[in-house]
């Protein structure tokens, strides 16, 4: 008996220590140096999210780096986990401030990390003790309405996302739609933000059916849903949930009785069509323009900037480019064009808001054409949003 | 009624898988008395083999499968040599929280071999479904649950019919006397880890096409298999399965009838009705000890 | 009992002394989070070892506290100490109302009632959308004040969160070494043996549960109007197995184990976050090593040192 837990010791011990010697040292900074901290959801239910996030940060600071870096300096970029948690958020976000003295922080991923760290910190108010800008990754609209003085984001929110689906459906002269989402904060903000906007166009919503972000089974749903025949079923969710769902209208048969699946802009990567299959085959949904980089025309803005990021990240890192990556490239981004245009001296937290407010406009990102504004701190629009669908397993616009 | 089939049949899907979860939970509880809080990841683990197997490696699927139940026996195996033994000398207790510690390790470890992002792996039988009386229903469900009444039927003969099975039996019931008997304690563990590993295993890669693989799918699966442990009874096989099946469909009728939102709420009020009701679950032929 | 004030003495003065000693409010407010551990797994702990029964549906407790206390004060305007009061009274009732039957039956009914108890708790955080914020979570709560004194900076609030620590840790001093307590560690031994001293075994058990509950609710409030924004995912059921893990990891046989496992456990995270992805499977083998080394959690350790020293007991 003992000696087994003698063997079993060593072996941990020693897989243990293995770990712990790739444990990065974080090197010494003596030189002035542009510190930028980011949160991100790396690990936890929200890794899918975190994941990418991450990666495009590191591919573009160690780019701007190459290049010689910003404004004759470097840019150190600290990123910490935040296991999809509020709390760590918190923690991690007042580490990169006390500690790390970061002039500006990136991220968190989601809606509640975001909205913790902001309270936690009172970044909702002009007047606080550390000054420094929170540009997040999340949508919710407890962050940008009313405008928070430190608060910016940058994915596309879901009341544009809504407004695109329900003026598409509406010019397809589609009434009755159903509504089905998953019960979290980004399925419940598109919920109300599609309410909104179907009372605006005059569209009726017959049901609405919820799931949780673990269920793998929705047809009871589903199923409930076509009773009330709408033409078309919205889905709010992000991640796996929304393959289920996809996979399970077609098992229903709900397309052959004429009824059109339409997806949230949470459907950020073309993995999403890979893990349908062919039930992924005509659906239709609103995207940020990085998924149809290629297929935009050559007049559009946009078109050169996403085609770089794309093709960097897909050669850094093997997997395609996404929604999320975008999103902090866009968080990232903006930061830097803000310091280099309004030439903010390192740790300037105060310049760089004022900077981010003042020099961000018409700035071309990734998520669309920002315009920042002491009153809009999210700074997209309408435009920013395509309509796609799928097609031989393959994103296509449609005009 | 078209309707009511196919709420039934969404409760029939995660119903099979909660069952066999449960019934994983079962093997081990009934030689060790412990709660494996790992056996979701025993169960993630075999979906990702059947994944690299299947989709990676292209092996044709029965193949694959047979080699996700080999590498369910020695997750098993390991598990109980190096999480299980050492701790057990320690008490009941020390070795549940055990399993929680080597539940996050094979999350973690999961995670870094697969990536952090849901992976698809194809159906055995045909993508489209079967309609019966008009609804649909996936044949892979079929699958599942030909595949765990096959298992639960082995089980049974198993623990009832054979000198090992039953002797795996005595150790849980009492252990001083099965010692004395001259019964192999440690053998009979690791036997039931091993069938636990094994079950678990092939039951992750019998869902996989159902639910996707994922690196963190365990936690959910098992909270839904342990709830169906208790409704059936914990320890009892047949319980288990019939526990999770009930589980499924209760979820899938409160989603079609009462509220989408609430159905997870519903299902777990029914468990502790059943709990209070009859503690020693709904299939056992013994009523539970009250003070 | 005399080495249990002297502990409590240390503590009071590490705490008192702790926070202007740290190098940045970032190690306050891991002190500060460590705390609300503490306090959570504390009531766990006097469950464990004093009825001998497992909760596996605190962090549902800790989001009543936390939801009822922070709801009032964000949509009536209450001021926190009587939303704060609410909130423990109506966490009591619950804790009551599902302890009464399940405590009752022999075995570890507890430990599945309140795993269901926990996941529809859960769930109304989620659905309730009207009173809780939904899933995009309640803000507006109110921050702590005394007059003009607003509790808002990490290194105010901490000191406060660990008074309230202390107080628990008196509190459960008292009452392990009360009449009351030594039945309850009888019972934990020999259930019969203690019935048949005409001791309400399962008034005892109950009356523990309910305590242990109305901690985790206090540590709930103590955390919602710190952050002031709350979402259901702080509450969800890894929370009650962390729970589980820091009172084991401390030392399940005393009540300072939740001290030591509630802050190794809060710690660990902090001291490990640089592994990046390697985090995860590292913290897992952490606690597999400190389980097979620490059969007896930190407090057998110190124990154990102790013995060493003054030599045998």
């Amino acid at each position: 008996m003992q000696k087994v837990k003698i063997k079993v010791a060593k072996l941990l011990i020693f897989s243990l220590g293995l770990f712990l010697l790739t444990y990065p040292f974080t090197s010494s900074q003596a030189e002035e140096a542009y510190r930028i901290g980011a949160i991100f959801a790396v690990t936890g239910p929200a890794a899918w999210l975190g994941d990418p996030e991450k990666k495009a940060v590191e591919l573009m600071v160690q780019r701007i780096n190459r290049q010689g870096g910003l404004l004759g300096k470097r840019v150190k970029v600290v990123i910490y986990d935040t296991y999809g948690d509020p709390q760590a958020a918190v923690l991690k976000a007042r580490e990169l401030i006390t500690r790390d003295r970061v002039m500006a922080i990136l991220g968190p991923s989601r809606t509640p990390t975001s909205a913790a760290v902001m309270k936690a910190l009172q970044l909702d108010r002009e007047e606080n003790r550390f000054q420094v800008p929170l540009v997040s990754c999340a949508a919710g609209r407890i962050l940008t309405k009313p405008v928070k003085p430190w608060v910016f984001t940058t994915p596309q929110t879901n009341a544009l996302a809504a407004e695109r689906i329900v003026s598409y459906l509406s010019e397809k002269g589609i009434r009755r739609v159903g509504i089905i989402y998953v019960s979290n904060e980004f399925g419940e903000d598109g919920y109300e933000s599609l309410k909104g906007s179907a009372a605006k166009h005059r569209i009726t919503i017959v049901g609405v059916e919820t799931y949780g972000g673990k269920d793998r089974d929705m047809t009871a749903q589903l199923t409930k849903l076509a009773t009330k025949g709408p033409q078309a079923i919205i889905n709010w969710s992000v991640g796996p949930t929304s393959v289920i769902v996809t996979r399970n209208f077609k098992e229903l048969g709900l397309d052959k009785k004429g009824i059109l699946l339409v997806m949230s802009h949470g459907q950020g990567n073309i993995k999403y069509v890979q893990l349908c299959g062919k039930a992924a085959e005509g659906v239709i949904l609103p995207a940020g323009k990085i998924l149809v980089a290629e297929d935009l025309p050559n007049a559009d803005p946009q078109k050169r900037v996403l085609l770089s990021f794309k093709e960097a990240y897909e050669s850094a890192y093997h997997e395609p480019v996404s929604h999320f990556a975008a999103h902090a490239y866009d968080a990232l981004m903006l930061v830097v064009n803000a310091i280099k245009r309004g030439k903010v001296r390192p740790g300037d937290g105060k310049g760089l808001k004022e900077a981010l407010e003042q020099y961000c406009r018409g700035f071309v990102g990734a998520d669309g054409v920002f315009n920042y504004t002491p009153q809009d701190h999210n700074g997209l629009s309408v435009q920013d949003l395509v309509m796609l669908k799928v097609k031989k397993g393959r994103f296509i616009l449609i005009h | 009624m078209v309707n009511l089939i196919q709420y039934l049949f969404a409760g029939l899907t995660m119903g099979v898988i909660y069952a066999l979860t449960g019934v994983g939970f079962n093997l081990i509880y009934n030689a060790t008395g412990v709660i494996n809080f790992a056996q979701g990841e025993f169960v993630m683990v075999g979906a990702m083999l059947l994944y690299t197997f299947q989709e990676v490696l292209h092996i044709p699927s029965p193949i694959a499968l047979v080699l996700v139940v080999i590498g369910g026996i020695i997750v098993g195996l390991v598990f109980e040599h190096t999480v299980v033994k050492p701790l057990m000398p320690m008490g009941v207790i020390t070795v549940i929280i055990g399993t929680i510690g080597a539940s996050v390790v094979l999350r973690g470890g999961a995670m870094l071999i697969w990536g952090k992002d849901a992976l698809a792996v194809s159906p055995l039988l045909s993508e489209r479904p079967i309609f019966l009386f008009g609804a649909a229903l996936n044949t892979q469900v079929l699958v599942v649950m030909a595949i765990t009444a096959l298992a639960v039927l082995f089980l049974w003969y198993f623990f009832s019919h054979t000198i090992v099975g039953r002797a795996i039996q005595a150790c849980a019931m009492n252990p001083l006397a099965a010692l004395l008997a001259g019964i192999p304690m440690e053998e009979m563990m690791a036997l039931s880890f091993l069938l636990s590993g094994s079950l678990s295993a092939l039951a992750g890669g019998l869902i996989a096409p159902i639910t996707l693989a994922e690196y963190d799918m365990g936690t959910m699966l098992a909270l839904k298999g342990f709830c169906a442990a208790i409704i059936g009874g914990l320890g009892n096989n047949p319980g288990a399965f019939v526990g999770g099946l009930l589980l499924g469909v209760m979820e899938g009728l409160s989603a079609g009838y009462l509220s989408s939102g609430y159905k997870d709420a519903l299902a777990f009020l029914v468990l502790i009705l059943i709990l209070l009701w009859r503690p020693e679950g709904l299939i056992s032929r013994g009523r539970g000890e009250r003070v | 009992m005399k080495r249990d004030y002297l502990l409590l003495l240390t503590l009071t003065v590490t705490i008192l002394l702790l926070p202007p000693l740290l190098p940045g409010d970032y190690y306050v407010e891991v002190l500060l989070f460590a705390g609300i551990n503490v306090l959570v797994a504390l009531g766990l702990s006097l469950l464990t070892g004093y009825a001998g029964q497992i909760s596996l549906g605190h962090a549902g407790f800790y989001g009543m506290g936390a939801y009822i206390s922070g709801a009032l004060t964000a949509h009536l305007g209450w001021p926190v100490p009587l939303a704060a009061i609410t909130a423990l009274l109506a966490t009591a009732f619950v804790a009551a109302l599902v302890g009464w039957p399940t405590l009752r039956l022999k075995g570890h009914y507890l430990a599945m009632a309140t795993l269901g108890l926990g996941i529809i708790l859960y769930i109304l955080f989620v659905q309730l959308r009207g009173i809780t914020g939904g899933a995009s979570g309640l803000s507006g709560i109110r921050p702590v004040h005394l007059g003009d004194l607003y509790f808002d900076t990490p290194r105010r609030y901490c000191y406060l969160v660990w008074s309230i620590v202390v107080l628990a840790f008196l509190f459960s001093i008292n009452l392990v070494h009360s009449r009351t307590g030594m039945a309850l560690r009888a019972l934990h031994y020999s259930e019969v043996a203690a019935s048949t001293l005409g001791i309400d075994v399962a008034m005892y058990k109950l009356k523990v549960f309910v305590l242990s509950a109305v901690f985790a609710a206090l540590g709930g409030i103590l955390y919602a109007h710190y952050i002031t924004f709350i979402s259901p995912e702080t509450f969800g059921f890894m929370y009650s197995v962390d729970l589980v893990v820091m009172i084991v990891l401390g030392g399940m046989h005393s009540i300072w184990g939740a001290l030591l496992g509630g802050t190794f456990l809060s710690l660990l995270p902090e001291a490990l976050h640089r592994l990046e992805d390697l985090e995860v499977m590292v913290h897992g083998l952490i606690l597999l090593l400190v389980l097979i080394f620490l059969p007896k959690g930190f407090v057998g350790l110190i124990e154990k040192v102790g013995e060493k020293i003054h030599g045998a007991p």
